[in-house]
């Protein structure tokens, strides 16, 4: 089998919120805190759901300001220099395709009634460096049942924001990017526990680098799948195309789900740099099969070539 | 004239620059190197490899311009210090990003083409710049102008290998392929300038 887990996490993905949930925010983000401070204590009884031992945290600074939103420039640091140009009041999503609640929705009234979770998620970017960080967010079931998706829905695409007025990325004479910046997700991963809808970062609300007002995040896949500042929700039959597969075919697929195993052709994706890693310590280590979720979530793909579906 | 002392302590800069990003790593991490070090150090060394490279192969083209600042005399030594950081830009790759994993440095040399085109650029400049001394220069003979044309080879090769490390075309690169355009059109155009210098000359006589 191509896939194997060395590490079993042994932990259902019902499993992961619960321990933050009945601490509290403020005491997860005091113990958060100890985390970064590097204190000798490891505090398992936090951070061991969907977590393996040697996780933690990347500090707010790294999260908030190390960020790729070629949006506001393809520099890691133009995001967090650049992104409060926008504004993000009021935030209209406009839902289509093969629902039957289609329409335009602010957000407040899609996010009505939802409850807030914590989730502290690895994060694995496509260039090799990842993060783990602690989000705040709904889930993304409940976000997209509220539009009653028909039986003609078997994909689900987003679409981030398009303004260049305020994002100066997409000024840019360089960018070779079509914008708006396109990703979708097949409705069973959509569906699946671990996937989430971003509303906050570190216990505050979710700062504009970081994809305000909301974000996805599929912890399994490369980071480019999470899109950012998402304004379009459209239901399809066909699989969409998103922004990265049709920029190189060749590179980046629709899957991209975390796999060692399937190089980028021009990179390796056996390992990875997580953050923060210094100078004196790189903090390299291996890249584990959906990101060390496989567990959870191998059983979506069950049958597929991932060679083929990267 | 530009004096060959104040030529080297500018292209020192860089190195003495990189000194003070370590430096601050250990005293304020994250502070001048932002939040991926490795990567930056290994960025900065490249960099200032392909930047000084590119001057030292500009440099003929530059004396035709501007003789007064007798610029060839400091060919070597431009190229010796483009040598020199690509050393810097190699080792940092070498200890951050393969040690201590050392049989993956041969398949990432084999398998990713943007290193495959950075290591040939690499071992063409590590040969010309051992064979840059006047001793080796009498040795050789007629090699040694063979050898060292390879500089035409090895710049476009760094190009490449710097625009296949990148997901999306940026700034810096065009600026870097626009310069090496200009170099090789002025190389070209000289070529033809001096067959007309010869037809005028010949005209004249007659």
């Amino acid at each position: 089998m191509l896939l194997r887990s060395k590490h079993k996490t042994k932990i259902l993905s019902s499993e992961i919120t619960p321990e933050s949930s009945y601490l509290g925010r403020r005491e997860f983000i005091k113990g958060a805190g100890v985390l970064l401070a590097g204190s000798a204590s490891f505090t398992p009884h936090l951070l061991h759901a969907a977590l393996r031992s040697d996780d933690e945290l990347t500090p707010e600074k790294i999260v908030t300001q190390y960020n790729n939103f070629y949006e506001f420039g393809t520099d890691k640091g133009d995001p967090y220099a650049y992104a409060h140009e926008l504004t993000t009041e009021p935030w209209t999503v406009e839902v289509s395709g093969e629902a039957k609640k289609v329409g335009k929705y602010g957000i407040e009234d899609i996010l009505k009634g939802l409850t807030v979770e914590d989730r502290v998620y690895r994060f694995r970017c496509v260039e090799a460096w990842s993060m783990v960080v602690p989000w705040q967010g709904v889930s993304l079931k409940k976000v997209l049942d509220q539009f009653e998706p028909t039986g003609n829905a078997k994909y689900v695409e987003f679409k981030t924001l398009y303004r260049p007025s305020e994002m100066r990325g997409q000024r840019s004479f360089f960018s070779n990017i079509d914008w708006p910046y396109v990703e979708g997700l097949r409705l069973d991963e959509a569906y699946h526990p671990l996937s989430l809808m971003v509303t906050g970062v570190y216990g505050k609300k979710l700062p504009n680098q970081n994809g305000a007002p909301w974000r996805l995040m599929v912890p399994w896949k490369y980071g480019f799948k999470s899109l950012k500042s998402i304004v379009s929700i459209r239901f399809t039959k066909k699989q969409p195309m998103n922004t990265w597969q049709a920029l190189a075919p060749n590179e980046y697929g629709f899957f991209a789900n975390v796999n060692p195993e399937v190089d980028h052709p021009r990179w390796s994706q056996a390992s990875e740099r997580r953050l923060p890693s210094s100078l004196f310590d790189p903090n390299r280590r291996a890249t584990l099969p959906f990101n060390g979720y496989a567990e959870e979530v191998a059983s979506l793909y069950s049958g597929m070539d991932l060679r083929k579906y990267f | 004239m530009l004096s060959r002392k104040y030529l080297a302590a500018l292209l020192l800069l860089p190195l003495f620059w990189s000194l003070i990003l370590v430096a601050s790593e250990m005293h304020r991490p994250g502070y001048l190197m932002g939040s991926d070090p490795n990567e930056e150090l290994l960025h900065f060394f490249g960099g200032w490899a392909i930047r000084i490279l590119l001057l030292s192969y500009a440099l003929a083209g530059l004396n035709r311009w501007l003789p007064k600042l007798r610029l060839l005399q400091s060919r070597r030594m431009v190229g010796l210090f483009a040598f020199f950081y690509l050393a810097l830009h190699f080792s940092t790759y070498v200890t951050l990003f393969v040690e201590p994993e050392w049989d993956v440095l041969m398949d990432e040399v084999i398998q990713r083409p943007y290193i495959t085109v950075g290591a040939i650029a690499l071992a063409l400049l590590c040969s010309m710049a051992l064979t840059s001394t006047d001793r080796a220069r009498r040795m050789m003979g007629v090699y040694w102008k063979k050898l060292h044309g390879l500089i035409h080879l090895a710049v476009p090769l760094a190009l490449i290998h710097y625009s296949w490390a990148l997901k999306v075309v940026n700034l810096e690169l065009v600026i870097y392929f626009v310069i090496f355009g200009f170099v090789v059109l002025e190389r070209v155009t000289k070529n033809f300038r001096k067959v007309a210098r010869f037809r005028i000359k010949n005209t004249a006589v007659r």
